[in-house]
C-alpha cells in the first residue's frame, strides 16, 4: 500500500508550467479566431437620427413657431383694431347726438321766441 | 456709497419728472378734471384716442358709408375724448361744479360759439372751439343733463358740421359697464 501510495503522489504532485506556456495558448487561440465576415447590408439607422432629418424637422418646428407667432399677432392686431373702430364709432356717435341735441334746442328756442312775438300784437 | 446716494435721487427725480410730465399730458388732452364726478357717477363711458390710436383704427374701418364717413373725419384729427358720467339721481352735480368746468375755456385760445341753457336747472349745453389763425383746431362741448354729464374733446382741425351729420347713423351698443337707453333724439 506504500509503495501504491508513494507512487499516486509522485504522478499527482503539482508541477509548474513550462516557460512560455500561456503565449503559446494565447497565440493558438488567436489563431482559432473566427474571420470577421463583411455584412450584406449596412447597420440601419433609426430615420430620425439622420443628419438631414434632424435639421429637416429643426427647420419645419422654427417655422412652424414662426408662422404660428404671425399669426397670433395678426389676430391680437385684429381684436385691437375692432376695438379702436369701435370706439371711434361710440365717439362720433356721442359728439354727433350731443350736436344734433345742442342744433334741436337752437330751433326750438327760435320757435319759442318767433311763437311769442306772434302772440304780442294780440 | 455716494454713488448710490446719487443713483437714487436722480431715480427719484425721473420718476417725478415722469409723474409731472404724465399729468401735463393727460392736462392737455383733457382739460377738465373728471375724478371727483367719476367717483359720484352710476355709470361711466370713457373714450380716449389719440393721433396714433385713430390712425390704428381708420384701419379697421370698413367701407360702408358710416365707416368711410367716420375715416374721412378722422383723418386729420389729433385725438378724440369723450366722457360721459351718468347718475341715478337727478341733479347729482351743482352749478358751481359746471361752472368749474366751464373755467378752462374762459382763455382767449377757446371761443365760446354755443350756450344753450335749458328751462330746468342742469339742462345747459356749452360747446367752445379752439381757433389757431381762424381755423378750429380743437372743439369742446359740455352737455349736461338731470341724470347725465357728456363732455367731448376733440383735438385737430374739425367741422361741426361734419359730426352732425353723423349723430343717429351708428347702431353702436356701450362700451361695457354702461346701461343702452334709448335717447330722445334717437326716438324721433
Amino acid at each position: 500500500m506504500d509503495e501504491i501510495e508513494k507512487a499516486l503522489k509522485t504522478a499527482l504532485q503539482r508541477e509548474p508550467a513550462p516557460s512560455g506556456f500561456a503565449d503559446q495558448v494565447l497565440r493558438k487561440a488567436s489563431m482559432r479566431s473566427m474571420p470577421v465576415v463583411p455584412p450584406v447590408f449596412p447597420p440601419l439607422v433609426p430615420w430620425w437620427r439622420m443628419f438631414p432629418v434632424r435639421w429637416a424637422v429643426a427647420g419645419v418646428v422654427v417655422v412652424a413657431c414662426m408662422v404660428g407667432g404671425v399669426a397670433e399677432h395678426a389676430r391680437q392686431q385684429r381684436i385691437r383694431g375692432e376695438q379702436a373702430r369701435q370706439k371711434v364709432l361710440l365717439a362720433l356717435r356721442i359728439t354727433g347726438t350731443k350736436l344734433r341735441q345742442v342744433q334741436r334746442q337752437v330751433v326750438q328756442r327760435q320757435v319759442d321766441k318767433s311763437d311769442e312775438e306772434g302772440a304780442e300784437p294780440r | 456709497m455716494k454713488i448710490k446716494h446719487a443713483a437714487i435721487f436722480l431715480l427719484a427725480i425721473f420718476l417725478l419728472l415722469m409723474a409731472f410730465s404724465n399729468r401735463a399730458y393727460a392736462q392737455a388732452t383733457f382739460p377738465v378734471d373728471t375724478t371727483k364726478l367719476a367717483e359720484r357717477a352710476d355709470e361711466t363711458t370713457t373714450v380716449s384716442l389719440d393721433k396714433n390710436m385713430l390712425q390704428f383704427a381708420s384701419r379697421f374701418l370698413s367701407s360702408n358709408d358710416e365707416d368711410r364717413e367716420a375715416r374721412r373725419i378722422i383723418a386729420n384729427l389729433d385725438g378724440i375724448y369723450v366722457r360721459t358720467f351718468e347718475f341715478k339721481t337727478p341733479n347729482a352735480y351743482s352749478a358751481s361744479e359746471l361752472e368749474a368746468f366751464r373755467r378752462p375755456f374762459a382763455g382767449p385760445e377757446w371761443s365760446h360759439i354755443v350756450s344753450v341753457h335749458g328751462k330746468e336747472p342742469n339742462e345747459d349745453t356749452d360747446i367752445y372751439m379752439r381757433l389757431v389763425n381762424g381755423e378750429v383746431r380743437g372743439m369742446f362741448i359740455l352737455a349736461a343733463e338731470k341724470e347725465e354729464l357728456t363732455f367731448v374733446h376733440i383735438l385737430g382741425p374739425i367741422k361741426p358740421e361734419d359730426l352732425d351729420q353723423l349723430s343717429g347713423n351708428f347702431g353702436i351698443p356701450k362700451r361695457h359697464g354702461t346701461k343702452q337707453q334709448p335717447r330722445k333724439e334717437d326716438e324721433l
